[in-house]
């Protein structure tokens, strides 16, 4: 990768779907952002607005219709292997084996995304500290509880260290203490120079966390920036209100909105 | 049972075609398969088979003259031989035949052959006459040959029949009677009792097998998915979900039934299947009586399926509980095949067994009503009765929620325990395997070795090793009162008197072959066994080896997972079986539930050796000495049995309890080790 | 590959900590056997005590017991295991009696009619204990008769009848074992190898740890080579136990049903285990195929056992061919899957090996597996199938995937 490239770029990305009940279905047309090397980017928008089949083309689980997207250069259709090892993807799809302890998982995905052999155990071992996991650390997956998985699945997600993360929702579900927690993990993440994508319908989540916030509605980005850049932009000051205001320029009725989703 | 429910229920499962597909076309497709397999292995085992059997024969006096006049040349045909032993092995020939001379009887009982069959002069070599013996070599390892050999024996002998008879008809002797066997049963009888044991297994085999999936995902997988919890947040109680659930799967099975048997009549009607005719011998009320049955056994599936899948956590787990549920349920199906067994025997009383035997019947055309009403009533009762062990199931508070994970020493003795029973059953299995595979082992020295201390001792104590555990916690070792030693000492001749009793009583019910008693005798082999290696090896090895990993390591194990009754019950059972001689479990595993509860009673296994080795001793004693319990009249087989309980009541009163079971009184021991906090 | 070493052994071991895997491929092989026979021990001990204290009720008509046949009845009356009653005629579709003797004429001859009932085993095996007593008296009357004109009593018996078998006890050994082990060995390994094949495929999806592995580092083919692995060591493993435990119970199992004089080693020689274990390897390989090809298409657990049920009854279906213990490998049984390695193995403990139809076999089944594996690729990358929740697996879509599969989408 070129020193001025950032470490994810998406250009034009559609994708449309066949669907058998509602026919042909454009999920996300055209889009096209960057976030850049260290920086916290969320993705905001309401269920079904294309923040997830964009993540997951990201992560090379869907194949673009048509434009194309690079993770630390390489391309996600060209090069989707080196894609995968750049990455550390975390859904709310994407769940834990359940009888594997938990040392075995985290150790289970280093491996296999290419972490030095050498240095697996070592690595196991600090995020075992990192995440609080050690009076665990040997239990299975199935016995945990919902948070304790969470904080599994986190750790499992940067495991082998990528230099970009990217998650779906991440803290859907989760109570207060562990928001906070992964507020926290995420500031480390960033210092640690790490990118972090992800995608959210909390607009006090993205306020307190995004550098760079897009939002997108209908498989379209209707506004990219920072939250100052957008804040002047709309002449509004909380996220809610940003989000109406883009809806309204749109020419959409966000009441409406609602039934159509 | 809630109509709203039921209809929601109904269309749930209707929705799933493939559960239809599985339950109702599939059947209807391999009926035709099973009916043609049938048919055909009804052909081959009558002989009808392509057959003319290849015989050679080495050149000898007069034998070509028997087999001449002997063998039926439509089904014997003769090949020219060169090395008739050769080509029997190449499979060239079916059979060789030669002729020998009878050595043993001597020239005078050939001359008198000579005399009275002048028919069979050319058998005779020159010079002296003797008895000839025609040699018979044929291949064990190939069906045509053995066929063959049957076959040629029976003509054979049925010459050598024919030729005495003309002698005896000559001389007018007079001797003799003659025995013509008529089979007055009917095409329809024979076929009856070739397609009912089939029929039988077919019908639980639809049942269990292609509505399973959804009945036993009901319970458990709507658990599973949550869907469960939102039912019974509903404003109905879970008596009447439970009761609604039943009636949409047994109403599915009972359709599947009345498919089944009208693809059945279809075959009927169009001759493929022999079926009684007349409305006398079967006919139309046969059918009626075979869908009620057919009806019936649905019910009862689909409260056993619903009872499977309340005790399931999951849908996984209750695939697995299901699956010995459906082997044996087979296997009772299976039961017309059995030929002492009717249907006005206590047979009648058990589920799938009464209509396996029923069936045959009534497609003979020779049923009972009576009976047919008896086991419709059973499969009902049952029924009936797993349905409320089911609602009682799900009233229970923790029927939705799981357990608390355990961690740390409670989770590796929920492993232990949990692998205690599949391990014991490997020992079980090797205990059957092993020693008929080398014969030193099968000895009394062999069996004490191997036995006693490499299955009853080594194993399980590798087994308390590799999981952990405190040997001294887990065989406990305790002395007991006085008061207790005494008692356990009158115990002994008491449960020989009692297990006796039990033995004769079980004797009159299912007589043992003498060949089992004679077999077991000759194991002892008492003339050239010097008695203190009979003490050792029967009396003493036994009594502490046996306890060591029954009432020592396997009641362990267990002691969590059971109340102390049903702990006695479990551990007997395993031990009983491990004594494999159908004829010895259930007087062994009556005595192994009374050492259980002494265990139990005293949290010590020493009562236990106490007593099994005083019981073994005094059998060995007994059988020196050449005395025995058997003669015994029948009151004092009671007394034993009065005694026995007795004493065990006493015991257990006098006892301190097995600690971490609710017979513990706790006063310095502590108990096992609590769980880690979470 | 050390990706796949390293999926391979994840597979394993999660597979191992599961009760249904360790029951249906550990414990069921290794138990199943040694159950069996003691079931048949069982049974055949309480059959035959039954049989021995069993008392045939024996019906005939008065007119027998006058007259020729009447030391017969006398000598009838004598034995244990007989109880004899007087009656004109009674009904014996009742279970009362056994068998009804009356008098018949025939050619002339007074002789006696003994009316049984074919379908009733009780009826059939009264019917067979007397013709064995008629045999024996009529030979201890032959003989007094013979005796009483001067003659040797021996004479009765103008020749007499040895038959043997010139097998060798490792030929019926290796013809029983022919007969029973090729379709214990193939249910068994279908068996095991079901519920992991399912497991990790729809298994895995309904878990959401698809997904998961999908955004690792390895490629779709890589998971799937580590998948199909893991299935067929299972499948082999499952296999083994069974071939092991066969082996070892046989002998027992046979036993019993043996006669006397008759003796059966099983020696199973180095070529025979040989080929036995490579049968057991090709067939846990073919199996997993089949088995993983049909659960890919399903969502959840339950559908990939709905489809894998079809496909489990065919791999099942040799076995109705293979219960005609004589049927033998030829050059068209060498073209069908399943069967021909059944026959491979048949033949093989007989000591027959023929190399042509074992490379046959073996080609076919590696054709069959090849293109299973394919096809199995593409559809891991077929959007449509792999992507999503929703609904199972009905026509419509199904079609769709494989329009997508073979117009190369």
């Amino acid at each position: 990768m070129e020193s001025d490239q950032s470490p994810i770029e998406v250009k034009n990305l559609c994708k449309i779907f066949q669907d058998e009940g509602r026919g042909k279905l454009e999920a996300v047309s055209n889009v096209s952002f960057e976030c850049r090397g260290g920086e916290i980017f969320g993705l905001l928008g309401t269920n079904g607005a294309g923040k997830t089949t964009t993540l997951r083309m990201l992560a090379t689980l869907l194949k673009p219709t048509s434009g194309n997207a690079f993770i630390m250069g390489h391309g996600v259709e060209s090069e989707p292997r080196q894609v995968r090892e750049s990455i550390g993807y975390l859904s709310t799809t994407t769940a834990l084996y359940p009888r594997l302890s938990c040392r075995e998982t985290l150790e289970f995905f280093a491996r296999i995304n290419g972490y030095a052999e050498e240095g697996i155990e070592e690595r196991a071992n600090h995020l075992v500290d990192r995440f609080g996991l050690t009076e665990y650390a040997d239990a299975r997956i199935e016995r945990l509880s919902t948070g304790m998985k969470q904080k599994v699945a986190i750790a499992r997600t940067v495991a082998h260290d990528p230099a970009v993360v990217i998650l779906d929702e991440p803290t859907n579900g989760l109570d207060i203490l562990n928001v906070l927690d992964f507020h926290k993990l995420m500031r480390e993440l960033q210092e640690a120079g790490k990118t972090v994508l992800f995608s959210t319908h909390t607009m006090s989540e993205a306020e307190k966390l995004c550098d760079r916030i897009a939002v997108i509605h209908r498989g379209r980005i209707m506004a990219c920036g920072t939250l100052d850049e957008l804040r002047q932009k709309s002449s509004q000051h909380y996220l809610e209100d940003i989000f109406v205001w883009l809806l309204d320029q749109q020419g959409e009725d966000p009441a409406a909105t609602l039934g159509s989703t | 049972m809630n109509r709203v429910l039921l209809k929601y229920e109904l269309l749930g499962l209707l929705r799933d075609t493939r559960t239809i597909f599985l339950s109702v076309l599939l059947p209807v497709i391999l009926l035709p398969v099973l009916l043609f397999t049938m048919n055909k292995f009804g052909q081959r085992a009558s002989g009808g088979m392509d057959s003319t059997y290849h015989y050679g024969r080495e050149p000898g006096t007069g034998l070509e003259e028997i087999v001449r006049s002997a063998l039926d040349p439509s089904e014997f045909r003769e090949v020219l031989v060169k090395d008739g032993e050769e080509m029997l092995k190449e499979g060239n020939l079916d059979l060789l035949l030669r002729v020998k001379t009878d050595e043993e009887n001597g020239a005078s009982l050939g001359h008198d052959i000579q005399q009275l069959y002048p028919q069979m002069e050319q058998l005779f070599t020159e010079g002296t006459p003797s008895r000839p013996v025609v040699e018979i070599l044929y291949r064990s390892d190939r069906e045509r040959s053995m066929r063959a050999y049957f076959k040629v024996t029976e003509q054979l002998a049925e010459f050598r029949g024919r030729l005495v008879a003309e002698l005896l008809d000559q001389r007018e002797a007079g001797v003799g009677v003659k025995l013509f066997p008529q089979d007055v049963s009917t095409a329809q009888e024979r076929a009856a009792s070739l397609y009912g044991p089939a029929l039988s297994a077919f019908m639980v085999l639809m049942l269990l097998g292609g509505g399973s999936v959804a009945a036993l995902d009901s319970l458990a997988g709507e658990r599973e998915r949550g869907t469960l919890s939102t039912l019974f947040v509903s404003s109905l109680d879970r008596a009447t979900i439970a009761w609604s659930k039943f009636w949409a799967v047994a109403l599915i099975s009972v359709t599947v039934a009345l498919v089944q048997i009208a693809n059945l009549g279809f075959y009927a009607f169009f001759g493929f299947l022999d079926w009684p005719t007349s409305p006398g011998s079967g006919g139309l009320s046969g059918f009626l009586a075979l869908f009620l049955l057919f009806a019936v056994e649905a019910v009862f599936t689909a409260a056993l399926l619903l009872h499977i899948s309340a005790r399931s956590s999951s849908f996984k787990e209750a695939q697995l509980f299901f699956f010995p549920v459906f082997l044996v349920s087979f296997a009772l199906a299976l039961s017309g095949l059995i030929p002492a067994l009717e249907s006005t025997s206590v047979v009648s009383l058990v589920p799938f067994t009464g209509p396996g035997v029923l069936i045959p019947e009534i497609l003979a055309g020779r049923w009972s009503p009576l009976i047919l009403l008896l086991q419709c009533l059973v499969h009902l009762l049952m029924a009936y009765a797993l349905m409320r062990s089911t609602i009682g199931r799900m009233q229970r508070e923790d029927f939705l929620g799981g357990q608390a994970p355990q961690y740390g020493q409670a989770l590796i003795f929920e492993r232990f325990s949990n692998h205690a029973l599949p391990l014991f059953a490997l020992l079980c299995a090797a205990l059957f395997v092993v020693p008929s595979n080398f014969a030193v082992l099968s000895t009394l020295e062999g069996q004490g070795l191997f036995n006693q201390l490499v299955l009853f001792v080594l194993c399980p104590y590798l087994l308390v090793r590799f999981y952990g555990q405190d040997l001294k916690k887990v065989v406990p070792v305790k002395g007991v009162d006085l008061r207790i030693v005494l008692a356990c000492l009158a115990l002994i001749p008491l449960g020989q008197l009692a297990a006796t009793g039990l033995s004769h009583l079980l004797g009159s019910l299912l007589p043992a072959p003498v060949k089992a008693l004679e077999m077991m005798m000759e194991l002892l082999d008492l003339e050239n066994t010097p008695p203190w290696q009979l003490f050792l090896l029967i009396g003493f090895l036994p009594g502490v080896c046996e306890e060591f990993a029954f009432r020592g390591v396997l009641l362990h194990a267990l002691h969590k997972r059971f109340k102390p009754w049903m702990l006695a019950l479990v551990v007997a059972a395993v031990f009983g079986f491990f004594h494999v001689n159908f004829f010895r479990i259930l007087p062994t595993a009556y005595l192994g539930f009374f050492m259980a509860l002494l265990t139990l009673a005293t949290g010590s296994i020493l009562p236990a050796v106490l007593v099994h080795v005083g019981n073994n001793s005094l059998a060995v004693w007994a059988m020196l000495n050449g005395m025995d319990f058997e003669g015994l009249p029948g009151y004092v087989y009671l007394v034993g049995f009065v005694g026995q309980v007795l004493l065990t009541g006493l015991i257990i009163r006098w006892g301190a309890g097995y600690p971490g079971t609710v017979w513990h009184r706790a006063e310095e021991d502590p108990g096992d080790l609590p769980a880690d906090p979470v | 590959m050390r990706s796949i070493f390293v999926l391979t052994l994840r597979e394993l071991k999660s597979a191992f900590r599961e009760s249904s895997v360790v029951l249906y491929s550990i414990l069921l092989p290794l138990l199943l056997y040694p159950f069996l026979l003691w079931l048949m021990v069982t049974a055949m001990t309480f059959i035959e005590g039954q049989q021995e204290s069993r008392v045939f009720r024996v019906a005939y008509h008065p007119a027998l017991a006058e007259g020729d046949s009447a030391s017969f009845i006398r000598s009838l009356n004598s034995e244990a295991r007989l109880k004899l009653e007087p009656l004109e005629s009674p009904a014996l579709k009742s279970p009362d009696y056994h068998v009804f003797l009356s008098q018949q004429e025939v050619d002339g001859v007074d002789s006696i009619r003994m009316d049984y009932l074919g379908d009733r085993p009780e009826s059939m095996r009264a019917n067979r204990y007397l013709a064995e007593l008629e045999q024996s008296y009529n030979e201890e009357e032959q003989k007094k008769w013979l005796e009483s004109q001067g003659y040797s009593g021996e004479a009765s018996r103008p020749f007499l009848l040895d038959g043997r078998s010139t097998a060798a006890s490792g030929d019926v050994g290796g013809y029983l074992l022919g007969a029973l082990l090729p379709i214990g060995l193939l249910v068994m390994i279908a068996l095991g190898g079901a519920y992991p094949a399912i497991d990790t495929t729809a298994g895995e999806r309904e878990r959401g740890t698809w997904e998961t592995l999908q955004s690792c580092a390895p490629s779709m083919t890589t998971i799937l080579i580590s998948k199909y692995l893991f299935v067929s060591l299972v499948c082999t493993l499952s296999g083994v136990l069974n071939l092991f435990a066969m082996l070892v119970s046989i002998r027992s199992i046979v036993a019993p049903l043996l006669r006397e004089d008759e003796s059966i080693t099983f020696s199973v020689g180095p070529q025979t285990l040989l080929v036995l274990l490579a049968g057991v390897v090709c067939v846990s390989f073919f199996v997993a195929a089949a088995l993983m090809l049909c659960s890919i298409f399903a969502r959840t657990f339950r559908e990939g056992q709905a489809l894998t049920t079809p496909m489990f009854m065919v791999i099942a279906l040799p076995v109705l061919p293979l219960s005609d213990p004589s049927l033998e490998l030829n050059s068209k049984l060498a073209l069908v899957p399943l069967v021909n390695l059944a026959l491979v193995w048949r033949q093989a403990l007989q000591g027959e090996f023929n190399p042509i139809y074992i490379l046959q076999t073996l080609g076919i089944l590696g054709v069959m597996v090849t293109l299973a594996l394919w096809v199995g690729a593409r559809l891991l990358r077929n959007e449509t199938l792999m992507t999503g929740s929703g609904p199972e697996m009905d026509w419509k879509r199904f079609l769709g995937v494989v329009k997508g599969v073979f117009g190369g989408k």
